[in-house]
């Protein structure tokens, strides 16, 4: 710990100097009297209080957690000589917020007295922070230096995003060869009745549909759909954030909690799900499945922020097995950085089963007046007509915001798809 | 604050005519700056408060010139607390939050030390009257160490001698 002098010190010697000499100007003892207390404060302070020995540490209740929910840090002290103002600080990190104990605090610590100091902390927002500096300052009863010292003892803590309620997906095109929940649209066997057939060799006897082939006096066999999985990439776009002063989360925190529900949720009827952030930094993760992948995907989201970038990137830089060409893309996006919405075009433009679902920036920019009110209204057609392109593309888009369920948005890209399968046929 | 004005008040009453106004002045600015220190939330008007109440004493002292003054050790007690209280009042206004009873164990400590310093003044007090006097004491007080001084180097003699037989 290092010593710092109290803001008394130095005034007091002041103090204690300009008496003195003013005793010897007057030649009055008296004025030695009212002088020394000062000098005598000081210089038993400096002469009997030592450095002090103080020890912490720092445990905290679990380290995963999520988002919302309040974890427990306890801060133990030791020290070795009594301490009479212990002043201690654990230090924050954005993300978590103090609901229930002081900090900073000041305690007294008596000689080989143990202490322990407990904090409610609330994980407010998603993402992997660090907790573990405590700054300490000690002083004694007098307090002519005050023992300054900082101890790392850091604890990464992983705040998953809060999942949001969905009840159903967005269904993909196509399919892939492993089995899953999907009822895929080729012929093969599973569950799903789908058409009935002429016999012929090499067909199972189980197969038969001895009803039909009694009506028709010739062997007639059941067709099946297979139970296939599909590929499902989520397309993450972290060029640029929308947030308020007076909304809680911006885009990108509404953003990320919609990617970490569908990628439970896909991964749940055992699909593939792969990530790709695009944005300042690019970030990839093949599609895979199971509980490696899951947690692959939610560290891959924990990670996820706002890094400035004039670099001008596209698709080309995705590796090709991150993108299969029968998957479904769906990009959480706020439509605001032209690098991504070309991105999307060329995507959709190669091929790819594309679905957007737009974080809507809109409800969280104030009008304004005026000119302004005039920019807000331009800006809301422009953003109309970029959505108006996408479907005529092909592409379903539909807005969320935090005041609608993930559900109402995604509903919005199911019936688009409905419509547009409707018309294909 | 309080304590502050209570020692100006007092000093401009135990001045002397020729020195009151003088006295009277220096203890309201003494009072002012304390009151700027609180308001501002800043130790140094809280030195110069203490600074011009030590000033105003001084001058009761050069003006009025008093045999040697018992009330010095009073004053300077006074003024150590006022300093501490003083600081006291401007750490309490940290975001720190204290221990329940700390504010309380703090003006305990500060009371006691003053108590202490009160003592110790007073017998500087009375150590400087008896070197001012001079007298039967302060013979009997020289006699005492010197005779101290030999008894001691006796014993070392003694010692010594021990030592080679």
């Amino acid at each position: 710990m290092t010593p710092y002098a109290s803001p008394r010190l130095v005034p007091y010697l002041g103090l204690a100097a300009l008496g003195l000499i003013a005793a010897l100007a007057l030649r009055r003892p008296e004025l030695v009297v009212i002088a020394a207390p000062f000098a005598l404060v000081v210089a038993a302070g400096l002469l009997f209080e030592g450095r002090p020995e103080v020890k912490a540490w720092l445990t905290i209740e679990r380290e995963r957690t999520l988002e919302g929910e309040e974890i427990v840090a306890e801060i133990e002290l030791n020290a070795i000589g009594s301490v009479d103002l212990l002043e201690l600080h654990l230090v924050v990190p954005h993300g978590l917020t103090v609901v229930d104990g002081d900090n900073p605090s000041s305690i007294r610590l008596g000689a080989d007295e143990e202490r322990t100091i407990s904090l409610t902390l609330r994980c407010d927002r998603w993402g992997a922070v660090e907790l573990g500096d405590i700054y300490l300052r000690a002083r004694g009863r007098i307090g002519m230096l005050a023992w300054e010292g900082r101890v790392r003892r850091p604890h990464r803590i992983q705040i998953y995003p809060r999942p949001e309620l969905l009840q159903s997906l967005v269904a993909p095109l196509d399919t892939q060869l492993a089995t899953g929940d999907l009822v895929a649209r080729v012929r093969a066997d599973g569950l799903e009745f789908a058409d009935t057939r002429q016999f012929v060799p090499g067909d199972r006897l189980r197969s038969v549909n001895w009803r039909a082939s009694a009506r028709r006096g010739e062997l007639i066999v059941n067709e099946r759909h297979p139970d296939r999985n599909a590929d499902v990439v989520l397309f993450l776009d972290s060029f640029a954030e929308v947030r308020s002063d007076d909304a809680a989360d911006g885009t990108l925190e509404l953003a990320v909690r919609a990617a970490a529900t569908l990628a439970g949720r896909y991964l749940e009827r055992r699909d593939r799900v792969g990530l790709v952030t695009f944005g300042g930094i690019l970030r990839w993760l093949e599609p895979g499945g199971g509980l490696v992948q899951r947690y692959r995907l939610i560290d891959a989201l924990l990670e996820t922020g706002v890094e400035f970038s004039y670099a001008w990137k596209d698709v080309n830089i995705i590796p090709a097995r991150t993108l299969p060409p029968k998957a479904l893309v769906i990009a959480v996006t706020p439509l605001l950085d032209e690098r991504s919405i070309a991105a999307l075009h060329d995507l959709r433009a190669r091929g790819h089963d594309l679905a957007i679902v737009e974080v809507s920036p809109e409800e969280l920019v104030e009008p304004g007046d005026g000119l302004d009110a005039l920019a807000y209204r331009l800006w809301l057609l422009r953003r109309a007509a970029l959505r108006a392109r996408f479907e005529r593309s092909g592409v379903a888009v539909a807005r969320w915001s935090d005041d609608l369920p993930l559900d109402a948005g995604l509903e919005g890209v199911r019936a688009f798809r409905r419509r547009a399968r409707l018309s294909q046929h | 604050m309080a304590l502050a004005a209570g020692v100006g008040v007092w000093l401009t009453l135990a001045a002397g005519t020729d020195a009151s106004s003088a006295v009277a002045v220096l203890s309201v600015l003494a009072v002012v700056s304390t009151g700027s220190a609180v308001v501002l939330g800043r130790p140094e008007p809280l030195v110069g408060a203490l600074a011009l109440l030590g000033a105003a004493y001084a001058v009761i002292l050069a003006i009025d010139e008093p045999p040697l003054d018992g009330r010095s050790a009073i004053v300077g007690a006074l003024l150590l607390a006022v300093g501490e209280l003083g600081y006291l009042s401007l750490d309490a206004r940290t975001a720190v939050t204290d221990e329940a009873g700390t504010l309380a164990r703090r003006i305990a400590w500060v009371m006691t030390l003053v108590l202490l310093v009160l003592a110790a003044g007073a017998t500087v007090l009375v150590v400087v009257d008896l070197f001012r006097i001079g007298g039967l004491v302060v013979e009997g007080v020289g006699v005492g160490a010197a005779a101290t001084a030999v008894g001691l180097l006796v014993l070392a003699a003694r010692g010594a001698r021990g030592g080679d037989g």
